[in-house]
């Protein structure tokens, strides 16, 4: 019985020592531990950027590890949207304004702190500023998706063209002149590539670039601060009838031929419009390739949609001071030019200089100086903003099929009265429209 | 009474056996299917928006509003067209594929069905990336197929008349080689003496086919049909992958109803709204599993 007892002793004590030793040993553990962030990226081909802007980030800061984690911008956003509401998202992430807003409004995100406010204010004054939700800015501008035309030299030089379409004039005469064709009267060339399918709001984007030449846009803000659709209009009605005109009556794009950047670089077009990655793209795909960049023809005004995406902080991130010091050290000129010429993407910053770039490659100039009497459009910060492009341009798509839409100003009308209709109604069920 | 007692001893730790292994795998199947599909039902009785701070009871207003959704309709719409096209197309291709590999004079009959079957084994999304080039309007294969015999290239994916029919195909090559191994099984299984007992009766093919294999199939042709049928009402990747992009299907015209609960559930947030939606496609696959089951009843 005693001997029992003692190795019940024994075994009581031995089992108090692993525990002070286990507390101990997490204890020193706890000291030691490192501030951990976890960013969640959007665009898979910015991670070496920011994977540099870590890496020196950690030298400085040992006692920081900084964890990032890449999808496609869609895919960040559903994760965003399952994590944010329950406090497990990222601490730091990427997106714009129009997506984030009703996380913003949800209290979801943090507002950026007045260091952070000093340094947009001066390095990206105007894009910065379309940060501001109700008396606080929400995001540090990152990089810009201005939208510019892109051709190619060699064919617009066999076609014996001056340059670039610099009105919509131009364009229509420049792709019939650029258009080829088979023997059989088959499209082998396409004159401009015009985004004419596929599901989402691409298509609604892309129409929206003309349709602000043209004088509308999308949406349009009332002075009250509600909004209403802005192509109801002889701009929507015009924008529509390039398309048709385009597609139908002079034959220079159509359905049967590669589009986008794909038939950029295969050269099976002589010109679109996009955004500035396609300029890393061609040069990794298609670097045979002579073309150039230009800003969009106009119509009515010189104007594009030129969008940004913001960085921001989550509201449950921890270290809200580490993850904006870390935000404000990757906007360093050398991170910015870096995602500039080896990426692609045009820095919002604009307060350096772009020349080093500029001389390996000029195309990148017409993303960043823009003509001063150029309206630099950026869709506004509301919920229902993908609902409204995305069934806006599921409209648009059957509508280019249509060629009993060539001359028939009224068909033309009523297509573009119908999706108004329907873009003011989601409007209205959310609460936001107006006309005054 | 002694004897009783005895077996009730002896029985009770099979029993309480049986129901630990059984109580896990219960409690896990509540959890992650009875309580998924009953939360499904009731979000869609409120406008819950996902980050939306009021999510207020709606009654019935979630299914009201979707009957007067026009992209509602169409997604129905074209659901019923794929599912039962996809169905009746892969039914009979592999109930053919296996009557001939299962004649007895067909050579290299296992290396056929393997063939057929491998399709399958690939996911979803290779899948559908492969096709999306196959359908490729320029270089696609399909095109260069048609052009042999003199058609003209074809927008297989961009044009919406063909662009249903071309979901149709892509899901018809996958599943018909499963299905092809699944009615191979059924026709082996098939005793021979029955078809010889019918051939010395002087029962030519067709009725030895419409007599004795057809019912004795019932089970493996109804376990096929409500099998096909659930997934291609469910049917999502191959539709979002073959919509994506400039070359991608323009996306009403191949829009199904899952894809349609994606887009208001996680593009629009709209969770109520996708919830009605998914509570509707559940009544309409139970509904049809039942109209499947009481049309091809096995017989006992």
């Amino acid at each position: 019985m005693k001997k029992r007892t003692r190795r019940k002793m024994l075994a009581s004590v031995c089992a108090l020592s692993m525990l002070l030793a286990l507390l101990i040993g997490s204890g020193v553990g706890e000291a030691a531990k490192k501030v951990e962030l976890i960013f969640w990226l959007g665009y898979p081909e910015e991670e070496p950027v920011f994977a540099r802007a870590i890496k020196d980030y950690e030298v400085l800061h040992p006692d920081v590890e900084i964890k990032i984690a890449s999808f496609q911008v869609r895919e960040q956003e559903q994760k965003l949207s399952m994590g944010l509401p329950v406090g497990k998202a990222a601490d730091m992430f990427d997106n714009n304004k129009q997506f984030m807003t009703r996380f913003i409004e949800a209290g979801f995100i943090q507002p950026s702190p007045p260091e952070v406010n000093n340094f947009g204010k001066s390095a990206s004054p105007v894009f910065y500023e379309r940060n501001l939700l109700r008396g606080n800015y929400y995001g540090l501008p990152w990089h810009t998706g201005g939208k510019v035309m892109f051709w190619n030299k060699t064919m617009f030089e066999e076609a014996a063209l001056p340059g670039p379409p610099e009105t919509w004039g131009d364009l229509i005469y420049f792709s019939q002149k650029l258009a080829k064709y088979d023997p059989a009267g088959n499209l082998t060339r396409s004159g401009i590539s015009l985004r004419l399918s596929g599901a989402g709001s691409g298509v609604g984007q892309k129409f929206g670039i003309f349709l602000l030449g043209a004088g509308g846009a999308l949406i349009e803000e009332t002075p009250s601060g509600k909004y209403h659709n802005g192509y109801d209009n002889v701009a929507g009605r015009d924008t529509l009838q390039l398309h048709i005109d385009l597609v139908h009556k002079y034959h220079v794009d159509d359905y049967t031929i590669k589009h986008d950047s794909e038939a950029f670089a295969l050269e099976l077009t002589a010109m679109f419009e996009r955004e500035g990655w396609v300029i890393g793209y061609m040069r990794e795909h298609a670097p045979q390739v002579d073309f150039d960049t230009a800003q969009v023809p106009k119509f009515r005004r010189k104007a594009t949609i030129c969008g940004v995406n913001n960085l921001y902080v989550s509201n449950a991130c921890e270290y809200p001071e580490i993850a904006w010091d870390f935000l404000l050290f990757a906007e360093k000129p050398e991170y910015m030019k870096y995602m500039f010429l080896d990426i692609g993407w045009p820095p919002a910053r604009i307060d350096i200089s772009y020349e080093d770039v500029y001389k390996k490659v000029p195309q990148y100039r017409a993303f960043v100086e823009f003509p001063q009497d150029m309206l630099l459009w950026d869709y506004p910060a509301i919920s229902p903003l993908d609902e409204i492009e995305t069934k806006f341009a599921e409209r648009l798509v059957a509508a280019f099929r249509r060629s009993d839409l060539v001359d028939n100003p009224q068909g033309i009308a009523e297509v573009i009265a119908d999706a108004a209709k329907e873009t003011d109604e989601l409007l209205k069920k959310a609460g936001l429209y107006g006309l005054e | 009474m002694m004897k009783d007692s005895k077996i009730s001893s002896l029985t009770r730790p099979r029993v309480a056996f049986a129901l630990y292994v059984i109580i896990p795998i219960f409690a896990f199947f509540v959890i992650i299917r009875v309580f998924p599909i009953l939360g499904t039902l009731f979000l869609g009785f409120f406008d819950w928006g996902l980050i939306s701070p009021t999510k207020p009871f709606i009654g019935f207003e979630n299914y009201t509003a979707l009957f007067n959704d026009s992209l509602f309709i169409i997604a129905l719409r074209n659901t019923g067209v794929l599912a039962f096209l996809s169905v009746i197309i892969t039914m009979a291709g592999a109930f053919g594929l296996a009557l001939i590999l299962n004649r007895k004079k067909t050579i290299f009959a296992d290396i056929y069905k393997l063939i057929y079957f491998v399709p399958f084994v690939i996911s979803w999304v290779p899948l559908s990336v492969i096709w999306k080039w196959m359908y490729d309007p320029s270089y696609g294969v399909l095109n260069y197929v048609v052009g042999l015999v003199g058609i003209p290239p074809q927008g297989w994916l961009v044009n919406p008349k063909l662009s249903l029919y071309s979901v149709i195909i892509l899901i018809v090559w996958r599943s018909v080689g499963f299905n092809t191994i699944l009615f191979s099984v059924g026709l082996k299984n098939i005793p021979s003496e029955y078809l010889e007992a019918g051939r010395i009766d002087g029962a030519e093919s067709i009725p030895l086919f419409r007599y004795i294999t057809l019912p004795l199939l019932k089970p493996i042709i109804l376990y096929i049909l409500i099998m096909t049928s659930i997934i291609n009402f469910g049917i999502f990747s191959p539709v979002y992958i073959l919509t994506v992009g400039s070359q991608g299907a323009p996306g009403n015209a191949v829009r199904v109803l899952v894809y349609d609960i994606y887009e208001n559930a996680f593009r629009y947030l709209h969770m109520g709204y996708a919830a009605a939606e998914s509570t509707i496609l559940l009544i309409l696959v139970v509904f049809l599993t039942l109209i499947e089951f009481k049309l091809i009843k096995p017989e006992a």
